[in-house]
């Protein structure tokens, strides 16, 4: 369960950061509202799924929090992942499209910081059951 | 003193990161074994001398192999790894090739020096 629950807040939260970039950038302020709030259900998902991921993998590694070796190393990005994706989601909710710019950039490089540990958190969890 | 609404998003984003992480590590205690059905095994692994082949097999074990046979190679999702009776070429093929839906397939990940590290590793651990 845990294999398939852990690809939605992965791509989810990609999609999210995708569409935030675009909403962030994008002159035309219609397609950058509509960008921003794909963004902003994106994430809220991801945020309702990731949960669901965490809880799987604890069940698979029968309530391991860190562990060893590349179970070690997956659960060194996982934790500050998953507290990244439910904070900056509440962040989100919190603020909706009333954010400042300057708080809409800081926001956009930390929710792609949270991406980039969620994939290295993905790609050591890939290496211990697939090998290579 | 009134917060601006940013501030409280910051705020409560902090505290729900924070909060559900804590849950999750509460929750991870339900999903751990009793100590009373734990195997009983609480030793550490006897890490073999440096420089040997086995020492090589014990940190290539603990970085590859341990998050499903347990850090101290007693069994855990796979079976305990002390005393067992195969031969080396078998364990060599098991490690290299798999078993179809119980354990994945190293051939790509480790070359036969490395696999005979392991090999050897697996040999310093007796059955008590």
């Amino acid at each position: 369960m845990h294999g398939g629950a852990t690809h939605f807040p992965i791509a989810l939260l990609m999609v999210s950061v995708i569409f935030d970039h675009a909403g962030f950038w994008w002159r035309n302020e219609v397609r950058r509202r509509e960008f921003c709030a794909v963004g902003f259900y994106s994430l809220f998902i991801a945020a309702v799924a990731g949960p669901v991921a965490v809880v799987s993998g604890i069940a698979l590694s029968k309530g391991t929090l860190i562990g060893s070796g590349m179970l070690a190393l997956h659960h060194y990005f996982v934790w500050p992942a998953f507290g990244l994706l439910i904070g900056l989601a509440v962040w989100r909710l919190v603020v909706r499209e009333r954010a400042s710019r300057r708080a809409s950039g800081c926001y956009l490089a930390l929710a792609s910081l949270t991406l980039g540990v969620m994939m290295t958190a993905g790609y050591w969890g890939g290496e211990m059951i697939i090998g290579k | 003193m009134k917060l601006s609404l940013q501030l409280k998003g910051i705020i409560l984003g902090i505290v729900a990161g924070l909060a559900a992480i804590g849950i999750a590590f509460a929750a991870a205690e339900m999903f751990q074994p009793k100590p009373a059905a734990a195997s009983g095994a609480t030793e550490a692994l006897v890490i073999p001398p440096a420089g040997t082949p086995a020492n090589q097999g014990y940190k290539l074990f603990m970085l590859n192999c341990a998050h499903c046979h347990g850090a101290d190679a007693r069994g855990d999702e796979g079976p305990d790894l002390h005393g067992v009776t195969k031969s080396d070429q078998r364990i060599v093929t098991i490690i290299q090739n798999g078993i179809k839906g119980e354990m994945p397939k190293f051939s790509a990940k480790l070359n036969d020096t490395e696999t005979r590290a392991l090999v050897a590793f697996i040999r310093t651990l007796k059955e008590e």
